[in-house]
């Protein structure tokens, strides 16, 4: 990789828009918008200047490409700290290829993927997990994820660790002092005093590790499986959830054979709803497949939602889907059809279900705000607290963790051997920030960026 | 004129060091010291090792050279440190009679080949294009070099301080050396100033030891060479004794005639050493403070009275003194001072010691900014083997940190830069369970053998001990003990910890309340010295520090040892910001792991580098 040439790439998705955005970065930026950009009105100096918006029009050899807005920044004020170009044209892939095409061939090179953080970073403008949260913030699927993202971004995590960072240096010095002035009068704090530090510190990972289940929802969403035997109005309620028509609803018992999945969001989270093929005792074979996908999803899914039809009497597939739904991780009993003649006897006093109709549009927002009341106990998102998303920080996390309890576990057989555990501890912090420098990190993360960024 | 290969400007334990490995290694030698009854001197107190220095002094043991055998031949009084904690962090440190281990070495050294001593004082260093060409002395003389190791201590450009007056001086009785000092920033040598300081010493006939508690070495005393095998001398004691609210009331009402306090000295002093004046000022909330009366010397009445270093006028000195318990009566032979000198700030030098300014001028001691003997030695022994290799056209030999304390030491001094005296703790080094003073000869004897500096018999006994040492160490893995009613018994019988299940004796012997003993448990054990089986315990019991460090160690070697040219322009790297580029420039890492070690770099910066080390090595490929 080479960082004295410009990069160029289209950096909004592909797909028609109403704008499309195409950026620069690198020492020419200037040069190579200046050679296809035509400004409306005249300039007053030579050249654009820098964070100035300019309106006009694109060029190549065979004519105007689109009608468009450049603005050029001039390093170090930009993303990469690089000279930078940003045009906006209209958002037609078409147009946008063409336009790029016209930059590369005024100079530019195609950007790498993740090039324009990986500039960012190595020029010092953002830190190793900054650079992580851009990653993650571009691929956020929902609000809280993109907060989360937001948050590593400005060095979240990283403050917090340097909580933990402080205790350990407090720590080690004591250790330290007691090894290398033997002879010296002072007295260090006693063990217990320095376990009560590392007790603290350990707290703090504690929470950061546990907040990577919410993290994980975050990132990758919440899994909502629907189960029911069949015919109960599952395909419905999942339509009425997401409030499309995404699932084939008919009459007839067993339309959904296959898993379909919905995604939505709901609380700030990202949720996938899973409808499900019907639970019940005498299958068919194609039914029989369908029926252990089932089962299947709602073992792996985050929360189960079972439906129970009002309308018919409580039979042996009900039994199947309320024992099924008691295994779930976080259970949700629904009655539909209670605008029907009510029929069923609900046979278990510890599960209490919420009655709706979805036909009728009853009690669709109580069951709404039940799933949302569980969904945010599982992000756990609260505003302040930052959480760990990523694998490669809950790795370093666990370890940080149990070096530090190493460190506690050895004091009493020895001070060099705990102060051991308590440096180990630091340089996996190191590692965290960027600060310790390895090659096989850096192309890990920069693998991940997509182009544009 | 008179030709050289090598000539040492010094003889102190960095002198003297740099002069024997220089002339063992087959290179003609000379040694410059103004007064010839000064060589090896100690100017400071009269001991060797500690944390973190006798680590040094053994690795210098396992290179070949000389400290640690002098000092085992003149120490009265050898004592293990943190000896109630665990093995890599005991360290050895031993009371000196300093005119027999001045005699010693000197002895020494005249009788090695190619070595001359000169009495003489070195006023410049000639160089002609970048490159040393020799030395003009104080008669005018000149002698020819291609290589110069200035070791001068606290000598260039020396100031002493006792209370206001000032006496230009290396050390009290010795003039100091001015014009080398200029000619070294003539050939655009950057100098700045450090201080340290000495206590007074006192007359032995003067002090009433009988109130005093008196302090022993160990028995039986360990000596600090790896080829020692008996120690001869006689032990000596030390006293202990406390200064008092009294002590402190005469220091605090004299401060106006501090040089410290006043602002008189400029140079910065050390932390870890202050005077007893700093050490009132700065912890007020304290009543007393200790002192250490350690004997100089058998042949001489003085007493070194460690803990109260002090700058103050004599008369101060003597009234603080004699409030003292046991020193009511006492009798000051010298008084203390402070001395400020010239160091040369060392990211002026490479990891190989020779400057980045005049090839063939070497560094060693106290002008790279370290305090202490052991530095010192280890530094004189590097510069002179690497003057030599200079000479015989050899790749340079530099010690890597996660290898060895005198590694920790000149990467931390190359790469940082020291703003007080530099001095070694334990704390520097990350590897410190792998680098104990126990194994510096598996450490290092193979090195020492390859530059030629450690004989060949020598590492034979080394070798012999090491095969021991594994042989053990496979032995104890070998046997196995199950809680059978004999080993029960046998446990019993010695007080030993039970065990449920069959284990190794080696998994045993992990457990940290049992410690390697010789009965049946632990097999037969009369082949192997008191000394083998130690070490094959230590071994055994870090097994589990040792791999992890290792691991760590091998992790970071990939990148740790990518070579870089001292040649390369830095400012040419688009992308390093000005600021580094030029720190880069000036430091000249040899390595990407002293790259990344410098201070203020960032992993952007890094990357930047390792980016460019890359390209580049395609297009050179």
């Amino acid at each position: 990789m080479k960082l004295d040439d410009t990069i160029a790439a289209i950096a909004t998705p592909i797909g028609e828009g109403g704008l499309g955005v195409i950026r620069l970065s690198g020492q020419n930026s200037l040069e190579i918008i200046q050679k296809a950009f035509t400004p409306k009105s005249k300039l007053k100096s030579d050249s654009l200047k820098s964070h100035r918006l300019y309106f006009g029009k694109l060029k190549d050899k065979t004519g105007t490409i689109d009608e468009v807005c450049v603005v050029y920044m001039k390093a170090p004020r930009s993303y990469t700290k690089e000279n930078s170009a940003e045009v906006s044209c209209h958002g037609s892939p078409a147009v946008l290829r063409r336009a790029l095409k016209c930059l590369i061939t005024n100079g530019a090179r195609m950007a790498e993927p993740g090039e324009f953080t990986k500039r960012a970073f190595l020029n010092g403008r953002i830190d190793l997990s900054q650079a992580e949260g851009v990653i993650d913030l571009i691929k956020a699927r929902s609000e809280g994820a993109a907060d989360a993202a937001f948050k590593l971004m400005e060095g979240g995590l990283s403050s917090r660790i340097n909580v933990v960072k402080e205790k350990l240096v407090h720590t080690l010095a004591q250790l330290e002092a007691s090894i290398d002035f033997p002879d010296e009068e002072f007295q260090t704090e006693t063990d217990e005093q320095l376990i009560k530090h590392l007790d603290k510190a350990t707290d703090r990972m504690n929470s950061l590790l546990r907040s990577y289940e919410s993290g994980k929802f975050l990132k990758h969403g919440m899994g909502l499986a629907i189960i029911g035997k069949p015919n109960v109005g599952k395909s419905s309620l999942l339509n009425a959830l997401i409030e499309e028509e995404r699932s084939i609803v008919t009459g007839h018992p067993g339309t959904t054979r296959d898993l379909i999945r919905a995604e939505t969001e709901l609380a700030g989270l990202p949720v996938e709803l899973i409808d499900t093929a019907g639970l019940h005792c005498s299958p068919e074979e194609v039914e029989a497949i369908g029926i252990e996908r089932a089962l299947k999803a709602a073992k792996s899914a985050d929360a189960v939602i079972a439906l129970f039809d009002a309308s018919r009497e409580w039979d042996e597939a009900d039994e199947q889907v309320l024992e099924t739904l008691k295994k779930a991780k976080i259970p949700i009993a629904v009655i539909n059809k209670t605008d029907m003649t009510h029929k069923l006897n609900w046979p278990d006093a510890s599960i209490i279900p919420l009655p709706l109709s979805v036909k009728e549009r009853v009690g669709i927002d109580g069951l709404l705000e039940s799933i949302k009341t569980v969904v945010s106990d599982a992000g756990n998102i609260s505003q302040e607290e930052p959480v760990v998303t990523r694998t490669r920080h809950l790795e370093i996390f666990k370890r940080i963790a149990s070096d530090i309890q190493r460190a506690k576990d050895e004091m009493a057989i020895g001070r060099e051997l705990s102060a051991a555990g308590v440096w180990d501890a630091l340089e996996e912090i190191k590692r965290f920030t960027g600060e310790s420098y390895t090659d096989e990190i850096l192309s890990k993360i920069f693998d991940e960026f997509c182009i544009g960024k | 004129m008179e030709k050289f290969d090598v000539i040492v400007i010094g003889g102190g334990h960095a002198g003297c060091e740099a002069a024997y490995a220089s002339a063992k290694l087959g290179c003609r030698t000379a040694m410059l010291i103004p007064n010839i009854s000064t060589i090896a001197k100690m100017s400071c107190n009269p001991a060797i090792g500690g944390p973190g220095k006798s680590q040094i002094v053994r690795e210098i043991d396992a290179l070949g050279g000389l400290m640690a055998a002098v000092i085992d031949q003149s120490g009265i009084q050898f004592r293990t440190l943190n000896a109630s904690k665990g093995p890599a962090v005991r360290a050895n440190r031993a009371q000196a009679d300093t005119k027999v281990y001045e005699y010693v070495m000197r002895n020494i050294l005249d009788k090695t080949e190619n070595l001359k001593i000169i009495e003489a004082e070195a006023h410049e260093i000639e160089a002609d294009n970048g490159k040393v060409k020799g030395i003009v002395l104080n008669n005018g003389n000149k002698l020819k070099a291609s290589c110069v190791i200035v070791s001068t201590g606290t000598f260039l450009n020396g100031l002493l301080h006792t209370g206001m007056e000032q006496t230009p001086g290396g050390r009290a009785g010795d003039a100091p050396s001015t014009k080398l000092s200029s000619s070294l920033k003539k050939l655009g040598v950057k100098l700045s100033r450090l201080k340290t300081g000495t206590p007074p010493r006192l007359d032995k006939n003067s002090i009433d030891y009988s109130a005093l508690k008196p302090q022993k070495g160990d028995s039986p005393p360990q000596p600090f060479s790896y080829f020692t095998e008996k120690l001869e001398r006689p032990e000596e004691l030390c006293h202990l004794t406390w200064t008092n609210e009294r002590t402190h009331e005469v220091i605090k009402n004299s401060l106006h005639r501090s040089p410290l306090f006043s602002g008189v000295i400029e140079g910065v002093g050390p932390r870890y050493c202050p005077s007893i004046e700093d050490k009132v000022v700065r912890f007020p909330e304290k009543s007393s403070h200790h002192i250490f009366l350690e004997p100089v010397s058998l042949d001489s009445p003085e007493v070194y009275p460690n803990g109260i270093s002090t700058s103050l006028p004599a008369d101060v000195q003597l009234d603080f003194i004699r409030t003292v318990e046991g020193l009511e009566k006492a009798e000051i032979i010298k008084p203390g001072y402070a001395v400020e000198y010239d160091f040369a700030q060392p990211t002026q030098i490479y990891p190989t010691l020779e400057t980045k300014k005049v090839g063939g001028l070497f560094f060693a001691g106290q002008i790279n900014g370290t305090s202490g003997y052991e530095e010192a030695a280890g530094q004189g022994l590097l510069a002179g083997i690497n003057a030599a290799r200079k000479v015989k056209e050899k790749e340079p030999l530099t010690l890597h940190r996660s290898k060895s304390y005198i590694g920790v030491m000149i990467d931390d001094l190359t790469t940082l830069g020291t703003q007080e005296p530099y001095r070694m703790f334990t704390s520097r080094a990350e590897h410190r369970l792998v680098m104990r003073q126990d194994n510096a000869d598996t450490r290092l004897c193979e090195t020492g053998l390859r530059i030629g500096l450690l004989p060949e018999p020598k590492y034979l006994a080394y070798k012999k001990k090491q095969e021991k040492i594994n042989l053990l160490v496979k032995n104890l893995n070998r046997k196995m003990i199950a809680p059978n009613k004999e080993t029960i018994a046998v446990l019993r019988e010695h007080n030993m910890p039970k065990i449920n299940d069959p284990v190794s004796v080696a998994q045993y012997l992990r457990r940290p309340d049992v410690t390697i003993e010789k009965n049946r448990i632990f097999g037969d054990l009369s082949e192997f010295s008191d000394e083998v089986i130690l070490r094959a315990e230590i071994e055994i019991k870090y097994e589990g520090y040792i791999k992890r460090q290792e691991k760590w160690i091998k992790e970071l070697e990939g990148i740790e040892n990518i070579p870089i040219a001292t040649g390369i322009n830095y400012s040419g790297i688009s992308g390093l910001s000005t600021e580094l580029a030029q720190k880069l420039t000036a430091i000249k890492p040899m390595t990407f792991g002293q790259a990344s070690r410098i201070s203020g770099i960032t992993p952007a910066a890094l990357s930047i580098l390792m980016v460019h080390l890359k390209t580049k090595k395609q297009k050179n490929a």
